[in-house]
């Protein structure tokens, strides 16, 4: 039995299905205990749907999400979530009342608390800037106030929705080196939405690429097993880009065709 | 060491005169306009100067008078705001968390805004007569629709992710409200009490207007039958500058109270 299953499932908005509505079908998708794993895709492909099924954000339509063998009933603390943007970060609490909110809703005592979460913003290089306000951050610290609140949380399953996708290339080079650290120790499991393939190869022990919507499933896996940390500049790093854009593109292509059609 | 400490302060003191100065100029300009006009009007009961109009309002302070009424007026719109505030509040948090609320109360909502309090005066004098109790009535009303409609915006508009990321963390019902809900609404309703105290400052003039024996409203309204001009501009921008201290004096509380909440503009 596998750590995490989508079994057949499928998702749509709105109550019939007809041509377009229709997200997800017939998913089916295992991740084993311990994995980092990169789902890859073109846009519009129901990517971060799966993620928002696994949160328990939404419910499937038919088939089933399951972690170690129960079906997903609603959002909990075993599956924590970093966000793209900062839209999740509370602006009225400081860098540090951020990351002591989990915290805080497990009912733990100031001085725990704080410690704790003090902790995690020294881990990812924020200590400096604890009392500062969201506002007052640079778009990279805000996603590294996100990954302490929810390392924060010793949560098994760590879901990230594209959480680098609005950051500049180099903070997002950085942050990405940066997690790859932050996993390794930390033995949780990980589903990392992303289109960019590079980024994929950068973190995941295991990719699966998605087919282009509507009604989209996986198309293919890719296990690797390259050393960390890992050489964007390396042959090997190179002719795995190639393989994975080989079946990416393609998807990518019927997108930009579709497009070009409407 | 003390010697750029001084120039420091110094640069300050001229920053401080600049910044005074460049807010005082378009009252000046306005003091020379109004001067200029009332001579070219040349009928001056009807239309008199700055200084004549400076004149009165030192005869009124000295009367008493005007103090008297600039107290009852503040009386009436800060009890009315206060209450106002607090009703618009609740029923904006219940019909911005709640889409049956919402859907049953927003048409019957957007009708009652649109019958201004001005409306209301007349059948609230009749029900209420002349006291307090219709001029509080008539400020909590138009309060009540500002700081509503703002809040409930203000809870429609939380980003998901918001509510989504304190639902992974365990928050729900009261505590997901309490923690996230009603402190991302903050500011909106800040907002929305900022521009109710201007609704409340109209209002309470056309009351006083209509039905008083005190107040700014009935000392302009009333200085009409004795042709009093000068008391009516007394009356007219003490209610400005009671307006302006109203607002800075809102902002700062805001600033100092809900420092974490504020809106953008306070």
């Amino acid at each position: 039995m596998s750590f995490i299953a989508f079994r057949e499932v499928g998702f749509r908005y709105g109550e019939r299905e007809d041509a377009g509505n229709s997200i997800l079908r017939g998913l089916d998708l295992e991740i084993s205990r311990g994995t980092f794993y990169v789902l890859l895709g073109p846009s519009g492909c129901g990517k971060t749907t799966a993620l928002n099924l696994l949160a328990g954000f939404e419910a499937p339509r038919s088939g089933s999400v399951l972690v170690e063998g129960r079906p997903v009933q609603q959002p909990g603390m075993d599956r924590v979530v970093i966000f793209q943007g900062d839209d999740s970060l509370y602006p009225w609490l400081t860098a540090l009342e951020n990351v002591e909110f989990p915290l805080r809703m497990m009912g733990l005592g100031a001085a725990e608390r704080r410690s704790r979460a003090e902790a995690w913003l020294a881990r990812v290089g924020l200590a400096n800037h604890a009392a500062k306000f969201p506002h007052q951050l640079s778009g990279g610290m805000k996603q590294r106030i996100q990954i302490a609140r929810a390392l924060v949380c010793d949560a098994p399953v760590l879901l990230m929705d594209e959480p680098f996708g609005a950051l500049d290339a180099q903070t997002r080079t950085i942050l990405q080196d940066e997690l790859v650290d932050i996993c390794a120790g930390s033995g949780a499991t990980v589903l990392f939405i992303t289109h960019d393939i590079a980024e994929a190869i950068i973190l995941a022990d295991r990719i699966g690429v998605m087919r282009a919507g509507p009604g989209s499933a996986l198309k293919d896996e890719f296990e690797l097993d390259l050393p960390r940390p890992r050489n964007r500049g390396s042959v090997e790093f190179a002719a795995v880009y190639d393989r994975i854009q080989r079946v990416l593109g393609e998807e990518v292509q019927k997108v930009v065709m579709r497009e070009a059609a409407a | 060491m003390s010697a750029a400490v001084a120039k420091l302060s110094g640069q300050g003191f001229l920053h401080h005169l600049t910044w005074l100065v460049l807010r005082l100029l378009p009252f000046v300009v306005m003091v020379f306009l109004w001067d200029f006009a009332s001579r070219a009007f040349d009928v001056p009961v009807l239309f008199p100067g700055p200084l004549s109009t400076w004149n009165k309002a030192i005869q009124l302070i000295a009367d008493g008078q005007l103090q008297a009424d600039i107290l009852i007026s503040l009386w009436r719109i800060t009890v009315g705001f206060v209450v106002g505030s607090l009703l618009g509040m609740t029923l904006g948090l219940m019909m911005g968390l709640s889409r049956p609320i919402a859907d049953t109360l927003g048409p019957f909502v957007h009708t009652l805004r649109f019958i201004g309090p001005i409306a209301w005066i007349s059948a609230v004098m009749m029900w209420f007569g002349l006291g307090e109790t219709s001029k509080v009535i008539l400020i909590v009303y138009t309060t009540t629709f500002v700081v509503l409609i703002s809040t409930m915006i203000g809870v429609m508009t939380i980003h998901p992710n918001k509510l989504r990321a304190a639902r992974v963390f365990g928050a729900r019902g009261f505590r997901l409200f309490a923690h996230v809900t009603l402190p991302a609404a903050l500011p909106h309703v800040l907002t929305g009490a900022r521009l109710a105290m201007m609704n409340s400052f109209m209002t309470i003039i056309a009351a006083e207007m209509v039905a008083a024996r005190e107040g700014l409203g009935f000392l302009i309204f009333n200085s009409r039958q004795w042709m009093e001009v000068d008391a009516i501009f007394v009356g007219m921008i003490t209610l400005g500058l009671l307006g302006l201290l109203a607002d800075r004096l809102m902002a700062l509380l805001t600033r100092v109270l809900f420092r974490r909440f504020r809106p953008a503009d306070a």
